[in-house]
């Protein structure tokens, strides 16, 4: 087999027939593009939800007859409950200093000293932040010596959780549907692109030529269409990332393994659907 | 010595039986016409002999190869072996003349100069050795035809299956064809040419076969 004469073959055919490659490049980059632009939705509201859950921690609050030792072992037995990825102490003194930003003074201002305890801030390993993780960190924190009391804004990340879940539904949901019709787009076109070449592929068998050979020129014309289509649909999406996201604002392009990703199925999807498309006038 | 032998062979298509019990042989060299009313199984008949269909019952065995037990890939071989002609040419529009029959050489991997000297040849047989540069759109019915003609033999085939290869042509130019057949044949390639035009083949001193009502009979009255 001739891999030369097969790269010629095919652009030979892509340059007799540019309309038909033109149609079919262009049909690939569209379903491609709709594609890119529901991951890179999907992408950045994900991306949002992780900054929102990130924000998600649990604050113990210290019995105010803790002396310093005890501290030390405190935020050292907080940070080794199964959870927890990070310890802050927050002083009385800072406690103070974070309500007067939020509050201002006149309140605290009315009382002789400090009422606010020193508290140690938890931040939440990644998987536990959500209402099930925080909640049982809390308990286990809540059980050592020394803790007053331990609060998580439970409302607040039981709504979280449910904004995540309905959101990964849907956007499974609409991936599914996406590029589900992204296959059958792409895989119809490059049977188009075959079609009208059948009369070649008829030629050809009775010539002699074996079906590698026959299908070889159409896996390359497939896959360079389905590559060409993936990069226009990805120029596209990235003009209109451009565009769009001075206007938004905090938007974040697709990481490049994604954009990879996005050319390979071009790719994957033109050359298969090539050699499906060739079996039916395979069997002379 | 036999070329292509048929061992009660039927063919049908769901409920339509195109051929039945067909025996039949065509030795090495020979030139055989078959003649028959247009859908009487001329093109399945040869079909079955380059193997774009399988009997239904019976077997067909063409150089060696067996209809029962030809495996898939041996099957691109058989045809190199095999040049065929049909009514329509079947040319592709968008190359020259030259690249049309060079096609068939492609399809076997045949060196680059060793292409062009055998196209070359089997243009010049055919006579359209000047045209080589001509896209078939420029090209008259016969001159297509012979282009056609040109892809078939250039690979030396053993035998030369034309299906009505004249039937789009008029009769002078049909008869310059079966001309060229016939100076093929006189180089050792088998021909088996297929047509419902009697006037065409009219005192040509070849065997006669004739399918009818799915039978294949050797023509008794006909050649001289």
């Amino acid at each position: 087999m001739n891999l030369g004469y097969a790269i010629a073959e095919a652009f030979r055919s892509i340059r007799r027939v540019p309309l038909m490659s033109a149609v079919s490049v262009g049909t690939i980059s569209l379903s491609l593009m709709v594609f890119g632009l529901f991951l890179l939705v999907t992408f950045n509201v994900r991306q949002e939800l992780a900054g929102l859950q990130a924000q998600v921690d649990v604050e113990a609050y210290l019995e105010a007859s803790v002396t310093d030792d005890l501290l030390v072992r405190l935020q050292a037995e907080v940070a080794s409950v199964p959870g927890v990825a990070a310890v802050r102490y927050v002083s009385t003194e800072e406690a103070r200093e974070r309500f007067v930003a939020d509050f201002g003074d006149t309140l605290l201002n009315l009382l002789e000293e400090n009422p606010l305890p020193a508290s140690i801030v938890v931040t939440l390993t990644e998987d536990q932040r959500n209402a099930a993780g925080a909640e049982s960190v809390a308990e286990r924190i809540e059980a050592l010596d020394g803790i007053d009391d331990v609060i998580f804004g439970r409302r607040w990340v039981e709504r979280l959780d449910r904004l995540i879940l309905v959101l990964s539904a849907v956007s499974i949901l609409i991936g599914l549907v996406v590029s589900l019709a992204s296959v059958f787009v792409i895989s119809n076109t490059v049977k188009l692109t075959v079609w009208a070449r059948r009369d070649a592929v008829e030629i050809m068998k009775l010539v002699g030529a074996t079906d590698r050979f026959v299908k070889l020129p159409f896996l390359i014309e497939g896959t360079l269409q389905g590559l060409v289509g993936s990069a226009v649909a990805l120029a596209i999406l990235y003009g209109i990332y451009w565009y769009v996201a001075p206007e938004i604002g905090g938007l974040t392009f697709l990481p490049v393994p994604v954009l990879g990703a996005i050319a390979g199925m071009g790719a994957v999807l033109g050359g298969i659907g090539s050699q499906i498309s060739l079996k039916q006038f395979l069997e002379v | 010595m036999a070329l292509v032998q048929m061992f009660h062979v039927s063919k049908s298509f769901g409920a339509v039986d195109v051929l039945e019990d067909v025996n039949f042989r065509l030795d090495r060299g020979e030139f055989v016409c078959l003649t028959g009313a247009t859908g009487s199984g001329k093109s399945t008949l040869l079909k079955l002999i380059y193997l774009e269909e399988r009997p239904t019952e019976g077997q067909v065995v063409v150089e060696g190869f067996n209809s029962d037990n030809i495996r898939q890939r041996e099957v691109p071989i058989l045809r190199r072996r095999i040049g065929v002609l049909f009514q329509d040419f079947k040319l592709l529009r968008e190359r020259t003349a030259f690249e049309n029959v060079s096609f068939a050489l492609n399809v076997t991997g045949a060196p680059l100069k060793e292409t062009r000297r055998r196209v070359t040849r089997a243009l010049t047989q055919v006579g359209l050795g000047h045209k080589r540069n001509a896209f078939p759109g420029e090209l008259s019915g016969g001159e297509q035809q012979r282009v056609a003609l040109a892809r078939a033999i250039v690979n030396d085939p053993v035998l030369l299956i034309a299906d009505e290869p004249t039937g789009n042509l008029d009769l002078a130019v049909g008869q310059e064809i079966v001309e060229l057949f016939q100076k093929i044949n006189q180089q050792g390639t088998a021909v088996i040419m297929a047509t419902h035009n009697l006037g065409l083949i009219e005192g040509l001193p070849y065997r006669r076969l004739h399918l009818q009502d799915s039978l294949l009979a050797e023509w008794e009255g006909g050649s001289a």
